[in-house]
């Protein structure tokens, strides 16, 4: 809520000036005189439609199948032939709109992407002024963050495989009292970069040299040179 | 009768049941009606929503209600009327029969009235507000010869790692405990702790990301807290070994349906993941 996806806001508004532009020019070249704010209205109930929703890139997108708004607006106006033939093409327009909004995200979608890699943990991990780890698990040890040495590192922190037989055979043949966990910390108070709107949630391994990031989609595990947990340290 | 308003003089009640007349210029009833109309809908969302809650009801009088809905368990004595906020009230008691329960009062449509009872007092969580985990309440009200001197409540979640079209996927384990001491009462409640509170919020965020709301089917899917994470308790006696408090479990309950109190799971201290 407090992330906003400022790519995707930027292209629906886009997507809605273009609307309003095509109703404009339609709208001079008027024969009837018909009322503004009603082709506005009949636009936006031509927008109403059924559609088939599916995921490009884990991002919702509607794909319009029937204008209902359209059928609705006929129904409507199905008393006189004359208004119906006047502002019939704003409720196709309504329904077109549908395509010019789906066109929008498939170009946001990947231009987002460009922007902010999903990739790279400075996407994630943008601003850490007020950042903070808190155990989630008694595997972890009392150490403290530091902020600078974290930050430091992040161009060159390198992705690595989570999986490795050591781990998982101390981790899942064990009587689970016996368990310990690989990323007892989470840490807090950071910031994805802005206008990424993306949320994810950031734990740290326990020698306090990884970070997992787990996304809505995706889980991306880090490694750094130093660890940026410390004994005793401060946490500005 | 006759009125003045903005100037015109008119029988306002001859005027006002001409249906025809209401919307034209004519005459003007729907300038008396609307500032009418909409002084009632401030009075009353004031009334209902924001008006200060009153004074409680005096024990007879929450004992007699209670028994009224639920007639299951005979209230015998409150043993007190614990405010969890402004308009929540926790009200643990003793019923005739011997068994120690207790009810959840909410300040509602401006009146206090009960949002559920407890026949038995094993920990339950309440939500004053689902959506904020800042509001979430353990409470109980244990029966004193089960001998619980301590309770571990834990914020649980397993870890999970998965495979999938050469992709990792890993969630990590969360166990966190909080530990207070049953000395002296029977019954107590418990905000959740801070560190509970920021991890349930980050879950649900990112749940809430994973799972859009796009339409009223997906309302459904809101489950909160996420699905994964999960409430637990260990009670122990005085000599800290794992007890089980047979008086305080298998309890009946009534709920009014409008807050949520939630069952937690008892644990075993074989399940608490417990490093060196």
């Amino acid at each position: 809520m407090n992330h906003i996806n400022i790519i995707f806001l930027i292209f629906n508004l886009l997507a809605w000036g273009l609307v309003i532009y095509l109703a404009y020019r339609m709208y001079r070249k008027q024969q009837e005189p018909i009322r503004l704010w009603k082709v506005a209205i009949v636009i936006v109930v031509g927008l109403f439609s059924f559609s088939f929703q599916f995921d490009v890139a884990n991002t919702p997108v509607k794909f319009p199948i029937i204008p209902l708004g359209v059928f609705i607006l006929f129904i409507v106006f199905s008393g006189s032939e004359t208004k119906w033939q006047a502002y019939r093409t704003y409720a196709w327009l309504g329904f077109g709109a549908n395509f010019i909004f789906l066109a929008a995200m498939l170009l946001a979608i990947p231009l987002h992407a460009l922007i902010y890699p999903k990739d790279e943990p400075s996407t994630y991990l943008a601003r850490a002024e007020r950042a903070d780890v808190i155990p989630v698990h008694p595997s972890a040890k009392d150490l403290k963050l530091n902020v600078e040495k974290l930050m430091k590192q992040m161009n060159t922190l390198e992705r690595n495989k989570i999986m490795n037989t050591q781990w998982y055979e101390e981790t899942y043949t064990k009587e689970p009292h016996e368990r310990e966990e690989r990323f007892p910390y989470q840490l807090m108070g950071t910031r994805p970069k802005w206008g990424s709107g993306l949320e994810s949630i950031i734990y740290i391994e326990q020698d306090g040299q990884g970070l997992l990031i787990v996304t809505p989609h995706e889980t991306y595990y880090f490694r750094a040179q130093a660890p940026f947990l410390e004994r005793g340290a401060k946490n500005e | 009768m006759k009125l003045i308003i903005f100037g015109r003089k008119r029988h306002f009640w001859k005027g006002a049941l001409k249906m025809s007349d209401w919307f034209s210029g004519k005459t003007r009833v729907l300038w008396y009606v609307a500032p009418l109309f909409i002084l009632t809908c401030v009075v009353s969302f004031y009334w209902f929503y924001w008006a200060e809650p009153d004074p409680l009801p005096t024990r007879q009088e929450m004992a007699a209600e209670m028994n009224r809905l639920f007639p299951e368990v005979v209230v015998g004595q409150i043993q007190e009327t614990l405010y969890l906020d402004e308009r929540h009230l926790f009200v643990p008691f003793r019923s005739e029969g011997g068994s120690y329960g207790f009810s959840v009062w909410a300040w509602r449509w401006h009146r206090w009235q009960v949002a559920s009872i407890e026949s038995t007092g094993q920990p339950k969580l309440i939500k004053l507000h689902n959506d904020n985990p800042a509001s979430y309440h353990l409470v109980w009200n244990l029966h004193p010869s089960d001998g619980v001197s301590k309770i571990a409540f834990y914020l649980k979640r397993e870890r999970s790692f998965r495979y999938s079209d050469g992709e990792e996927y890993y969630d990590p384990s969360i166990q966190m405990k909080k530990e207070v001491s049953v000395g002296g009462r029977s019954y107590g409640w418990l905000a959740l702790p801070g560190h509970w509170v920021s991890v349930l919020k980050s879950l649900m965020t990112l749940d809430a990301q994973t799972h859009p709301k796009t339409g009223l089917d997906d309302l459904m899917d809101q489950m909160f807290p996420p699905p994964m994470v999960y409430f637990g308790w260990i009670p122990y006696n005085h000599l800290n070994q794992e007890t089980f408090p047979e008086r305080s479990v298998n309890g009946q309950h009534y709920s009014n349906g409008k807050l949520s109190v939630d069952y937690i799971l008892k644990l075993d201290k074989d399940e608490i993941e417990t490093p060196r």
